[in-house]
């Protein structure tokens, strides 16, 4: 397991390079000019290009990006890891910026894992418990309609509903516990839904196999089997699909922060190549490439901590 | 197994709690006021948008205030000042008890270093330009930008040292002595000279770029860049609240990336008595949906700018808190003026009887009516209406729709069928929409002309640099006045200005501008700017369409002393709030 880790850790910055690479080629080529102003207003040729000296835009991609490899690598005096200042808020760095956003995009991220794996969890078993009856149909309506629902449409109703009309919650922002919850269900009941199908399907999969049954035959009970036997096997898929989850939620969400004014993550993904502001765009695919390529290493880990039949 | 995956979800909870991700509370206010977007630059030099200039208002004073309510000056830092008898000569006397957030006194020399910052190609200040109407100060950015580009000939790339860069500034600063008529011949008396006599120059003086900074704090966050031979005056350095001092009535107490601007009274503000409130909050929210709820359930006390969508609703009701503002911007569509285009095709576009025939099939009062629906006033000017106190624009000149008429300018122009003119298209770009305009517009063009025009939605980015490259035939376009003046609009237009994209060319109206500004009789300049205005909307290189208003939200039984006007400048110190009073809806 160990060596795993360690070949893993060795392809790191090699996955990160490529990625870089291609990141600083793709926000290069794209059109338009990061230091012009939304409202068309033109600034005099002189100061636009004392900007782009300013920023080192004037030198092409291979220079810019030594430059900001050396900021990220070495740091500057004003951070460490310096992604750069932000074009388009010029009062910003980048890494203050992620710095800010990123605990923000992280809480609610692990907060969304948490409703989804208990929902889809207890769900999976329910239905699993006894295949084709009342409460497995009606989590498999459950499952469908939150796999199906965009989430601007889930969180539109929660919000009319639970902060609107029943005002048990603050209609927007961030700052409290209270703040998290509507968001995190929001983020939540998809991949809650997956997880409730992952699990139901593997338990019912592995009840009707021949080591349950014997087992079952020697006078195990039915609960025993499903917890302590089953539930582990068929818990397996769950875990690989939460590598990848769990980087896109804690990365944050553009349609559910702007729709719960949360200041996270998402909204950078976005709105940094509207803005064509590079320094920004090659700073948080970097943090969210780190975080995918991390969560995987996390989730093979944690094969081997659930079963340990599986060897690295 | 049911343990460790209640481990698991356990985990996933405290996480959260580790991180502390939500930071501290949102603070308390007197006064609270929203914004959708967060601010691209609190550094007045720097700055170029109007929610900035909102906040900068607040942090920082001028030498003179302008009260865009009542649109007379007033003394700032400066407690009085001379202007000599040829208009050219402006001597500021400093009041004594004016003071920086830290105590400091505010000097003459602070405006200088400020002043001069703004015209450095290095601080690549947007606004740079309103420093060239002193003296000298145009000669001296370019002599600098010149220097600095010496510096990259003799160094080459990477080849100098900080040292070499200092010796670089020391030369310029010199430089700037020499050559720039802005002097401080003591701590309180500012005097600086002009190129031309300029009428509102006092009210140019609350523009954001000449509001001073604090030396100290912005020369400890400044590095010489030895590749360029730069000053690198950071601005993420001095600006964050911890290290920010200013000589407004607010300081910057605290702020959150995308969440708020929280500002205090700034005690060392030598007019601190006479300030209405103690505390304004600028709350970042960027859903218009939730702003509305949350001023609804009395979070927001102030709402600047409500979006079409909701807007449209609201000003039918009875509501006395939405307040409809005429503002300071013109809506229209620029031509190409080019004779021929990009493509090397020519245009129909150069011709003026075809731009001012398609201007005249806009029926104005059907797109407000259908699909803007704000009751925006037409715009039959570009300088709008109501923005200035003593111009009234010419706008019985303006195209007014009358498809008879503006079929025949076609035919006059060798159109017979509008079908003959081909490969006009309508750029915009796809946020905020302009979409539907268009199409309203494609359909009059067609019905009332005939002419066909294609629609091209494209991003904001991308329109405008096709626009700076005339790699459009027809765009979308607006504009909003910088300063009280009508030239803010009308410079535009000139043959060799940056901002005239349409490439039209007028001597005339080149002529017209420069004689107003040489004008010394106020009357009479302003007659020269309504006779150059005059000739750019008879030959309209762009259809004029309506005058932008802006739909605001407050309860006035709430709020006092909050001026709404066409420039959606807000003057905070003058504001208090009973949140006791009010109705029902506004608690």
């Amino acid at each position: 397991m160990f060596r795993l880790i360690f070949w893993r850790l060795v392809q790191f910055p090699l996955i990160l390079a490529v990625i870089f690479v291609v990141t600083l080629l793709l926000a290069w080529v794209v059109p338009g000019d990061p230091l012009s102003t939304d409202d068309g207003r033109e600034v005099k040729p002189e100061i636009k290009a004392a900007m782009m000296r300013q920023y080192s835009l004037d030198k092409g991609p291979v220079y810019f990006g030594m430059s900001y490899l050396k900021g990220i690598v070495v740091g500057t005096d004003r951070a460490w890891p310096d992604f750069g200042p932000s074009l388009h808020h010029q009062d910003e760095r980048v890494s203050g910026i992620i710095g800010s956003s990123l605990p923000v995009s992280v809480m609610l991220g692990s907060a969304a894992l948490a409703v989804a794996l208990f929902i889809g969890t207890v769900s999976g078993v329910i239905g699993a418990l006894r295949p084709g009856g009342m409460l497995d149909l009606s989590s498999l309506g459950v499952a469908l309609v939150g796999i199906s629902l965009p989430n601007f449409v889930t969180g539109s109703v929660l919000l009319v509903v639970f902060a609107g009309m029943f005002k048990w919650f603050p209609v927007a922002g961030w700052g409290s516990p209270m703040h998290i919850f509507l968001p995190a269900v929001t983020l939540g009941i998809a991949p809650a839904a997956y997880i409730a199908r992952l699990v139901r399907l593997g338990l019912a999969d592995i009840m009707s196999s021949d080591y349950i049954r014997t087992a079952r035959a020697k006078g195990l009970s039915k609960h025993k089997a499903l917890f302590e036997h089953a539930l582990k096997v068929a818990y397996l898929p769950v875990l690989s699909f939460m590598g990848p989850a769990a980087a896109s939620v804690m990365t944050g969400s553009f349609v559910v922060e702007k729709l719960f004014n949360i200041p996270g993550m998402g909204d950078h993904f976005v709105n940094s190549v509207i803005n064509k502001d590079q320094f920004l765009i090659l700073g948080v695919v970097l943090t969210f490439s780190t975080m995918l390529v991390m969560f995987n290493l996390i989730v093979d880990v944690a094969y081997a901590w659930i079963d340990p039949r599986i060897e690295l | 197994m049911i343990k460790r995956i209640a481990g698991l979800i356990l985990l996933m909870f405290v996480i959260p709690l580790v991180i502390g991700g939500f930071g501290d509370p949102q603070p308390q206010a007197d006064f609270v006021y929203s914004s959708t977007a967060e601010h691209n630059s609190r550094d007045p030099q720097r700055m170029t948008y109007l929610h900035d200039i909102r906040l900068t208002d607040a942090l920082f004073e001028t030498l003179v205030i302008l009260d865009f309510n009542d649109m007379k000056t007033y003394p700032g830092v400066a407690e009085s000042w001379d202007i000599s008898e040829d208009g050219l000569t402006y001597t500021f006397h400093l009041r004594e008890n004016a003071r920086w957030s830290n105590g400091d006194p505010v000097t003459a020399g602070d405006f200088l270093y400020s002043w001069r910052r703004a015209m450095l190609p290095d601080t690549a200040a947007g606004y740079g330009h309103f420093m060239f109407f002193i003296k000298g100060a145009e000669a001296f950015f370019h002599w600098r930008s010149d220097q600095l580009e010496r510096y990259v000939e003799t160094f080459g790339e990477g080849g100098g040292s900080e040292q070499d860069a200092r010796v670089y500034w020391d030369e310029a600063q010199k430089k700037f002595d020499e050559l720039v008529a802005l002097s401080a011949p003591d701590d309180r008396t500012l005097v600086l000279q002009l190129n031309r006599r300029t009428e509102y120059f006092l009210d140019m003086l609350a523009f954001a770029t000449f509001m001073p900074v604090h030396p100290p704090s912005v020369r400890a966050g400044v590095i010489f860049n030895a590749d360029t031979g730069g000053l690198l005056d950071d601005p993420t350095y001095w600006n964050d609240p911890e290290r920010l001092i200013s000589n407004g009535p607010y300081i910057l107490q605290d702020r959150k990336y995308r969440r708020y601007n929280y500002m205090v009274a700034n005690e060392c503000y030598w007019d601190r008595a006479s300030m209405k409130n103690n505390s304004v909050l600028e709350m970042i929210v960027s859903n218009e949906q939730s702003q509305l709820l949350a001023y609804e359930s009395g979070d927001i006390d102030y709402v600047p700018g409500v979006i079409p969508a909701i807007a449209y609703d609201m000003i039918r009701s009875d509501r006395n808190d939405v307040h409809v503002v005429p503002r300071a911007g013109t809506y229209f569509y620029n031509f190409n003026c080019q004779p021929t285009l990009n493509n090397g095709e020519p245009n129909a576009l150069a011709d003026p009887r075809v731009r001012k025939a398609l201007a005249m099939a806009i029926d104005r009062d059907e797109i407000i009516k259908s699909v803007t629906r704000l009751d925006e006033p037409p715009a039959y000017s570009f300088v709008p209406p109501t923005a200035l106190k003593h111009y009234v624009p010419p706008t019985e000149d303006g195209p007014r729709f009358d498809p008879v008429r503006a079929k025949a300018l076609l035919a006059e122009a060798g159109y017979e069928d509008g079908g003959e003119i081909k490969g006009l298209s309508i750029l915009y770009n796809t946020n905020g929409g302009h979409e539907n305009t268009a199409q309203a517009i494609q359909n009059m063009w067609k019905e009332y002309l005939g002419v066909d025009v294609t629609l091209e939605g494209v991003e904001t980015k991308i329109s405008s640099a096709r626009s700076r490259t005339q790699d459009y035939t027809i765009r979308r376009a607006a504009w909003y006045g910088d300063y009280a003046d009508p030239t803010t609009w009308l410079d535009i237009r000139r043959s060799d200005d940056e901002n005239n994209t349409t490439k039209w060319e007028n001597l005339e109206f080149d002529r017209l501008l420069d004689q107003a500004a040489e004008a010394s009789d106020p009357e009479l300049r302003r007659d020269l700017l309504r006779q150059a205005e005059s000739v750019l909307i008879r030959e309209s290189p762009m259809a004029l369409i309506y005058h932008q208003v802006e739909v605001a939200l407050f309860d006035p039984d709430r709020v006092s002393g909050l001026g709404l006007n066409s420039w959606s400048r807000v003057r905070f110190e003058h504001i208090s709030v009973d949140r006791e009073r009010g109705d029902g809806r506004a608690k």
